[in-house]
């Protein structure tokens, strides 16, 4: 088939079927457009974004709880080494610091009570001793000063012991109100998580039957350029879907579409041919009003 | 797009169809035309609803026009239900009384077109299989050639002409261009045995909007 012909060919189907080729394109230029123009589903973007807002903040849960179990055992850590701490310190001076009560204290309110059991003991006497020295000496004076130094020294050791026994406390104190707040928060964190995993695992359906009311703000449509560039193709799409239709129509069939192709086909000669006629162009081809035509030819087969 | 009116078409289509069947018998010595010299023409397609009827009332205008004697159209389309709106006109004899009863009856002028133009309807009796009895068509197309100089059929499709296509003059194909492809018209004619030699020709109907020549048409 010649070039010739096939320009001869389209040029006979954009001619004869014109309307159906732009309809053709219009139509795809609108689908086109249409498309571009769509908004995503709001309840379906919506279910999905709760799904993944549970899963994010599963994920942040994990990440605050570990977190948070860190803090707790830095914590402990701390109070530990602040009893071992002191424990040494006091048996160094020759206190005997009694970790069991702070160890058995735990988290109460009043925290560990350190008591340095050992201040007791070297004392207790010395009122007594005191009281004996104070006595009327018996015998020279020289004992009574020297027994006064004697007693000076242990008279100042309870008043060291009481300010490192307060520094001591005020320590664990801190550190066992930071221990609280740890555990708090890691209690906290637990709870949220595990209500988080309830509502996913009881009933996954529930966060895909929430419905977002307000437009997602997610752009899910193209932008402008893109938007002429689709809504550009759509047309470009009709035009030549139509051009195949319309050639499919024009060329299919083996149809006699003019005298000429009827003579050749059937090798008769033709007499004449009638283009499609209205009734009042019929009318005007038998030459007379349909108003004075007899009935049987006012309506012909 | 309008189509042009084409004043001359049907005057071509007579043309076209006189000369197909010639000069008519010629009177003889003493002026006497010959009896049943009228001729018939008949009008088919190969399918119905091909617009058979319009062509034939255009053919029979325009041949009574241009020739002298009297022109009948005759409703002969007895596949398809009567569409005779006229209620005077309805139970009137027409066709298939002259083939059965052989009287020439329900005869009327047409009423459009020229004073020698009539028509003629089917008749009460019309039915399909009478047109396949030889010997009552060719008692009606004998009565009709004697009284009319033309004839022109509005014949049902070629399928179902029976008789009528063995003794027309001559017969005119109507090609519905956007539904009759050239396989079905070529088998119609095929099947019905019609003489190629008495086809005066082909009337192409509903012709799509031809292509300009300045666009490289025909």
């Amino acid at each position: 088939m010649s070039v010739a012909r096939c320009a001869r060919g389209l040029v006979a189907v954009l001619y004869r079927r014109a309307g159906l080729v732009v309809l053709c394109a219009l139509a795809g230029g609108a689908v086109s457009q249409a498309w571009t123009q769509r908004q995503p589903h709001v309840v379906q973007l919506g279910a999905q974004r709760d799904r993944h807002l549970a899963e994010t903040r599963a994920a942040q849960l994990d990440t605050r709880l570990t977190q948070a179990w860190g803090d707790l055992r830095r914590t402990e850590d701390d109070v530990v080494a602040l009893l071992v701490r002191e424990g040494l310190r006091a048996s160094g001076h020759g206190l005997k610091l009694d970790l069991d009560p702070v160890l058995q204290a735990g988290s109460r309110n009043g925290g560990p009570t350190a008591s340095l059991a050992g201040s007791d003991t070297p004392t207790a006497p010395l009122p007594l001793r005191l009281d004996e020295a104070r006595q009327p000496p018996a015998g020279d004076a020289g004992n009574v000063r020297t027994a006064g130094l004697e007693l000076a020294g242990p008279l100042q050791r309870p008043d060291a012991v009481m300010r490192v026994n307060t520094a001591f406390e005020a320590d664990l104190d801190r550190l066992d109100g930071a221990r609280q707040l740890a555990r708090a928060r890691l209690v906290g964190l637990e709870h949220q998580r595990e209500r988080n995993d309830l509502s996913m695992r009881l009933n996954p359906a529930d966060a895909e039957a929430r419905v977002v009311f307000e437009t997602p703000g997610l752009r899910s449509v193209p932008e402008v350029g893109s938007k002429r560039f689709v809504a550009l193709l759509g047309t470009a799409g009709g035009l030549l879907l139509g051009l195949l239709l319309a050639g499919l129509r024009e060329l299919g069939g083996g149809r006699m579409r003019s005298p000429r192709e009827a003579e050749r086909a059937l090798g008769v000669p033709v007499l004449g041919a009638i283009p499609t006629l209205s009734a009042k162009a019929r009318d005007t081809y038998l030459g007379t009003a349909r108003g004075a035509l007899p009935p049987a030819v006012a309506q012909p087969e | 797009m309008k189509m042009a009116h084409d004043p001359a078409l049907f005057t071509r289509i007579g043309l076209g169809v006189l000369e197909h069947l010639g000069s008519p018998s010629l009177p003889d010595s003493e002026g006497n035309t010959p009896a049943l010299s009228g001729r018939v023409i008949l009008v088919s397609s190969a399918h119905a609803g091909e617009g058979k009827s319009f062509v034939a009332q255009g053919l029979a205008h325009a041949l009574a026009e241009q020739q002298e004697g009297d022109v009948v159209w005759v409703d002969a389309a007895f596949d398809t239900p009567l569409v005779e709106a006229d209620i005077s006109r309805r139970g009137a004899a027409g066709l298939s009384e002259i083939m059965t009863l052989g009287s020439l009856q329900g005869l009327a002028p047409a009423g459009w077109g020229p004073e020698r133009l009539w028509r003629l309807g089917r008749g009460v009796l019309a039915q399909r299989s009478l047109l396949f009895r030889p010997e009552a068509v060719r008692k009606g197309l004998m009565a009709l050639r004697a009284g009319f100089a033309l004839t022109v059929l509005d014949a049902p499709s070629l399928g179902s002409c029976g008789a009528l296509l063995a003794e027309v003059d001559a017969g005119v194909l109507v090609v519905d261009a956007r539904r009759t492809s050239r396989h079905d018209a070529l088998q119609a004619l095929a099947e019905a045995r019609f003489d190629r030699e008495r086809l005066a020709g082909i009337v192409l109907n509903h012709r799509p909007r031809p292509i300009p020549r300045w666009l490289g048409g025909d």
